[in-house]
């Protein structure tokens, strides 16, 4: 089946690209492809599932081991509905792979990333992409018995749920399915057991969280990292990369960590988030606390540069730079797991990685042929300056992997002139202008 | 929240008063209502301000963005898709500025639209000849 140039695909269709790109011998050397663990597929026929499903991801790069480079790790298709970003990230390997084999540039737009730049970024990062995490629910979405606006994977309903978590009756269609993005290992117990307030209050996550499994979209699941799509996103993080984007719909933004609570700036290294002080979400009290240097790399530096990419080199920004947590708290999702991971920062640890959230797209149903062409050029460009920063100077520094260099000695002072110059005080002077 | 949904949330508060009176039940659950005519699938934009924005997430049948981009002033815009009609009155009742992105009858033909793409390319006949009624919630 010829990959689609039309319409969104289906999940094996994509996993088929996969493939037929690692078998393309232009890019036979640098995109392989692997087997995650087999999703479930327990709901047989009548959920739309269709047994065990074998899932992929490719890595881009040097196939080999080897030090000094960088790791990246993309996801994709975590959130069922959210058709765009798995499509448009097996088109960014093909893009990179092909502009690394014909040695030519990528331009998107207005902006290009030059032929050494992609050579660069290849050469020098371990690229770990997957572009549909959550197959099943992607499947569900599209199955005429499904729901389109389907946003968890679908697991079959627990047998018993907690009397604190409410009630979810068994005929209830919404039973299934666990949502992905709320079942990380971090902070996932989110309430006392008995479901008073806990790390959270219970009024501060409604609409963000539950324990409900027939809670449409924001169910947390069993237990920590219980369902197998998790798993498969936490092995790819098990290379210890230095970036992780997770791509997601919709609304054009990028968010940053913490999405827990606030985050409060502090001088010293970021401490490990602490799990049993209650929360109180946006504008509270606490906060959580973040290297107030960090915070200003992956806020302002890297934030930005991906922010003004999604521009097209046109000038004026399509995407905000947000804070995870700014309209509430809640936990158990992959981008703060994924910073939590190496916390605390202690000198020779490991850095904590780099992680986001990009919501990429206007609606859910944006259409293959208008919204998705415009998504994907943002979207592309927003990967791209990202990669172009982590091989950068400044951004192998920030992964530990170039020693930072001495301090440049301050220049000597220049010779006092002399003149009879009358400057007021409080004006600029000429060294000033 | 109506007919059998608003039971089984009534159901959760009663079951959760219990052990815990006073406080409000823990995460509720979002369902859309179970009246068919009730549903719908749009999406919109909504102003106000942080505090304004995020109490908005006890609206049930909304499915606000995780955060909102500041627009100055003290205020801040953010998505939302909506899956009961009721929601979108819920918000403007509160003197919210909205803005539709999509409205429900361009929504229902995009799903339809999609629909058929997959019958086409699946090969199913089963392709659906009348705009089927939005389902999520």
């Amino acid at each position: 089946v010829p990959w689609p140039t039309d319409r969104f695909p289906s999940a094996q269709e994509i996993y088929d690209r996969l493939r037929e790109l690692a078998a393309n011998d232009r890019y036979d050397e640098i995109v392989k492809v692997f087997d995650f663990e087999t999703v479930a597929g327990k709901g047989g026929p009548t959920q739309g599932n269709e047994g065990p499903r074998t899932t992929n991801y490719a890595r881009i790069g040097p196939q080999a081991s080897g030090t000094g480079r960088v790791t990246v790790v993309f996801t994709g298709g975590v959130h069922a509905r959210e058709w765009s970003p798995p499509t448009l990230l097996v088109n960014f390997i093909e893009k990179l792979a092909e502009a690394y084999a014909a040695g030519s540039s990528i331009t998107i737009g207005g902006a290009t990333t030059t032929a050494a730049q992609v050579r660069n970024i290849v050469e020098k990062v371990d690229l770990f992409i997957a572009p549909l995490i959550n197959a099943d629910g992607y499947e569900w979405s599209r199955n005429p018995a499904g729901e389109r606006m389907w946003r968890k994977n679908r697991r079959p309903p627990p047998a018993s749920v907690p009397p604190h978590c409410g009630t979810c009756g068994g005929a209830d269609p919404h039973r299934f399915g666990v949502d992905i993005n709320r079942n990380f290992d971090v902070i996932w117990q989110f309430l006392s057991p008995t479901g008073t307030d806990g790390t959270f209050s219970v009024a501060g996550v409604l609409g963000n969280m539950s324990c409900n499994p027939c809670e449409f979209e924001v169910y947390v699941g069993e237990s920590a990292a219980s369902e197998r799509e998790t798993q498969n996103v936490v092995f790819l993080l098990n290379n210890n990369p230095q970036y992780y984007i997770d791509v997601h719909m919709k609304g054009r933004k990028i968010y940053h960590s913490w999405g827990t609570d606030d985050n409060r700036p502090i001088p010293g290294p970021t401490p490990a988030l602490q799990t049993t002080t209650p929360r109180d979400g946006f504008g509270g009290v606490t906060k959580d606390d973040i290297n107030e240097d960090f915070l200003r790399e992956i806020r302002d530096t890297i934030g930005n540069r991906m922010a003004d990419a999604t521009g097209l080199g046109g000038g004026a920004r399509n995407y905000d730079v947000v804070l995870s947590s700014s309209l509430g708290a809640f936990s158990g999702a992959s981008d703060d797991y994924a910073m939590s991971r190496n916390l605390p920062t202690v000198p020779g640890a490991r850095q904590p990685i780099r992680s986001y959230t990009v919501e990429c797209g206007i609606t859910f149903l944006d259409t293959f042929r208008g919204e998705f062409q415009t998504t994907q050029r943002e979207v592309h460009a927003l990967l791209l300056s990202l990669l172009s920063y982590a091989v950068s100077p400044a951004g192998l520094r920030a992964a530990d992997l170039v020693p930072t260099p001495a301090p440049t000695p301050p220049p000597p002072p220049r010779p006092t002139k002399s003149c009879n110059c009358q400057i007021a005080p409080g004006t600029p002077g000429e060294d000033d202008l | 929240m109506g007919g059998v949904w608003g039971l089984i949330a009534l159901a959760a508060l009663t079951a959760c008063s219990g052990h815990d009176a006073g406080r409000p039940a823990p995460t509720p659950v979002q369902q859309a209502s179970g009246d068919a005519g009730d549903k719908t699938v749009m999406f919109i934009e909504i102003e106000g301000t942080l505090a304004e924005l995020a109490a908005l997430k006890q609206i049930d049948g909304l499915d606000l963005e995780r955060g909102a981009s500041d627009i100055g002033g003290g205020r801040h815009k953010v998505g939302a898709m909506v899956t009961r009609k009721g929601a979108l009155l819920d918000i403007q009742a509160r003197g919210l500025k909205t803005r539709i992105v999509m409205d429900e009858a361009e929504a229902a033909r995009r799903m339809q639209a999609e629909r058929e793409e997959i019958d086409r390319a699946t090969g199913s006949a089963a392709t659906q000849q009348t705009p089927p009624k939005p389902k999520s919630d």
